[in-house]
């Protein structure tokens, strides 16, 4: 399994936090600022082997991202983690019928979240 | 509900303190919104009060009250207020970015001064001679061996020298001997030198009866002359050895008169400066290890403070969730509206579907009773999640 991981959110504060935590771990990271952008970046490049994004976005918002991500052969059983402030049962419901792996609710811990990489991505 | 507004920058984005309470909320709806004083409005003005609180008040710097009411109309005063929230949340973005990127970067240098403090405690306490790498104990043990060693040796060469002196003394002894033994054949060649010359006189007398036993003590007489020159010779020959046995003989009294005493004393006084050597060593190496534990939890803090600055992501929601509706009464607010009221109260209502965060549906709820004066509705007890075996990672996670 690839150690690159794709991380999408509209907050340029969250992507550092994300990508430094990630980089520290020994994971490659590639960022997108809206669910757009992070569609281009995941069709453009072959070897991610997770996605972690934000539920709220402009122009294309997470659960789009991850529709849209799970039409793409590559991207049918890759690991999608949704990184959100969103806690509410009904939201996390349409993301796993998006097809979301997990759903973790901001703020984050860098240690929990690379738990749950681990468990989702085992290298 | 997306206006196109012009960006009204009123500050120089500088922080600085405003009074509480004009920035906390109340006051800002006080002297922004006038007269309006239907329930929406106080409810707006609560959640100005909860959410954007004490930010802008560092924020809206020169941003007076009379500023906001100079505005001519409710509907400017409105965009001016939108205004201004989204400039405090630009400038919250901004700055809290900022602030992330130096702290990451110390967390980083924090941390790479963890890595090599342990590098080089790791290499202090180990030695490279060149062909192995020892550890200091091991370097310890092994110079006060080799001082042992050349103790051992030195004293083991004075005693084999004292051994030669004995041998040398019986070699002058035997030398003296002979020397006395030389002077035994010089008198025993005179003598017979003398014989010869006598018997040389009697053959002589005896006329030519004795002719040829005058040769015969000629001969012996010239053996006897021989004698006495190899006489010479060999105690020539005797008196240098004799003399470079004497030379020998002081210089090895002189090695083995030599005090051992300082020489040990050296060897422990090598072996208390390599004790001494490794306890200052041992101490550098705890100090070391101390620094490079300090920096590795500076580098931690210094992250657990930038988990903390995740707060702007969520500020930055509940103001964009307050700067929609805001707009949105602009809109209401312009004087050709005709059914202003009524749109009013939808965008104040419509703003909890905008809503991405549990505690903003709970304020927004708690505004509304307030300003509909009713008593707070009784908490509706949370539904018990049932835990799964994929619930060990924490609360806020869920894995599907």
């Amino acid at each position: 399994m690839s150690k690159t991981i794709l991380t999408v959110d509209d907050s340029a504060s969250i992507r550092q936090m994300v990508s430094f935590t990630l980089k520290q771990a020994g994971y490659t990271v590639v960022e997108a600022d809206d669910g757009a952008n992070g569609l281009n970046v995941a069709k453009s490049n072959g070897g991610i082997g997770l996605v972690i994004t934000d539920l709220n976005m402009p122009n294309m918002n997470g659960l789009e991202l991850i529709r849209n991500l799970r039409t793409l052969p590559a991207y049918k059983f890759t690991p999608i983690l949704m990184l959100t402030t969103e806690s509410d049962d009904s939201k996390k419901m349409e993301g796993k019928q998006a097809g979301a792996t997990g759903w973790i609710v901001k703020p984050f811990n860098p240690e929990q979240l690379l738990k749950v990489i681990q468990k989702v991505m085992p290298v | 509900m997306m206006f196109t507004l012009p960006r009204i920058r009123l500050t120089s984005g500088k922080p600085c303190m405003l009074p509480m309470a004009f920035v906390g909320g109340v006051g800002v709806m006080g002297v922004g919104l006038g007269s309006i004083s239907t329930s929406p409005w106080l409810v707006f003005g609560a959640l100005l009060l909860g959410g954007v609180g004490g930010y802008a008040s560092r924020y809206i710097c020169g941003i007076s009250p009379q500023t906001v009411a100079a505005a001519s109309t409710q509907h400017e005063q409105t965009l001016v207020l939108a205004s201004l929230l989204e400039d405090v949340s630009a400038d919250l973005e901004a700055t809290i970015g900022e602030i992330i990127n130096q702290f990451l970067d110390l967390a980083a240098k924090a941390g790479n001064q963890s890595e090599l403090l342990g590098k080089t405690a790791g290499a202090a306490e180990k030695l490279d001679t060149g062909t192995e790498v020892i550890s200091m104990d091991e370097f310890s043990h092994a110079v006060a061996e080799e001082a042992q060693e050349i103790v051992s040796t030195i004293v083991w060469i004075c005693k084999s020298m004292m051994q030669v002196t004995y041998q040398l003394e019986e070699l002058q002894k035997h030398t003296k001997t002979i020397n006395g033994f030389m002077e035994q054949v010089d008198f025993i060649a005179k003598q017979t030198d003398l014989l010869a010359l006598n018997a040389a006189i009697e053959a002589a007398r005896a006329g030519d009866h004795g002719r040829g036993f005058m040769v015969v003590a000629e001969e012996v007489r010239k053996l006897a002359n021989e004698s006495s020159r190899f006489s010479v010779e060999i105690r020539r020959e005797i008196t240098a050895i004799t003399k470079g046995l004497d030379e020998s003989f002081g210089s090895v009294k002189e090695v083995v008169g030599q005090d051992m005493n300082p020489l040990i004393e050296r060897k422990v006084k090598i072996e208390k400066l390599v004790e001494l050597l490794i306890t200052q060593k041992q101490g550098v190496l705890q100090m070391l290890e101390l620094a490079s534990a300090d920096v590795g939890k500076m580098s931690n803090n210094i992250f657990s403070i930038v988990q903390g600055l995740q707060f702007q992501d969520r500020i930055k929601q509940r103001l964009e969730h307050v700067i929609e509706p805001l707009k949105a009464m602009a809109e209401v607010n312009k004087p050709q509206k005709a059914n202003g009221a009524k749109v009013k109260a939808t965008a104040v209502n419509g703003m909890s579907e905008s809503y991405t965060m549990q505690a903003e549906r709970e304020a927004h709820a708690r505004a509304l009773t307030k300003a509909e004066g009713e008593n707070t509705p009784p908490e509706q007890p949370k539904p018990v999640k049932h835990k799964t075996p994929q619930d060990d990672m924490g609360d806020n996670i869920d894995l599907f």
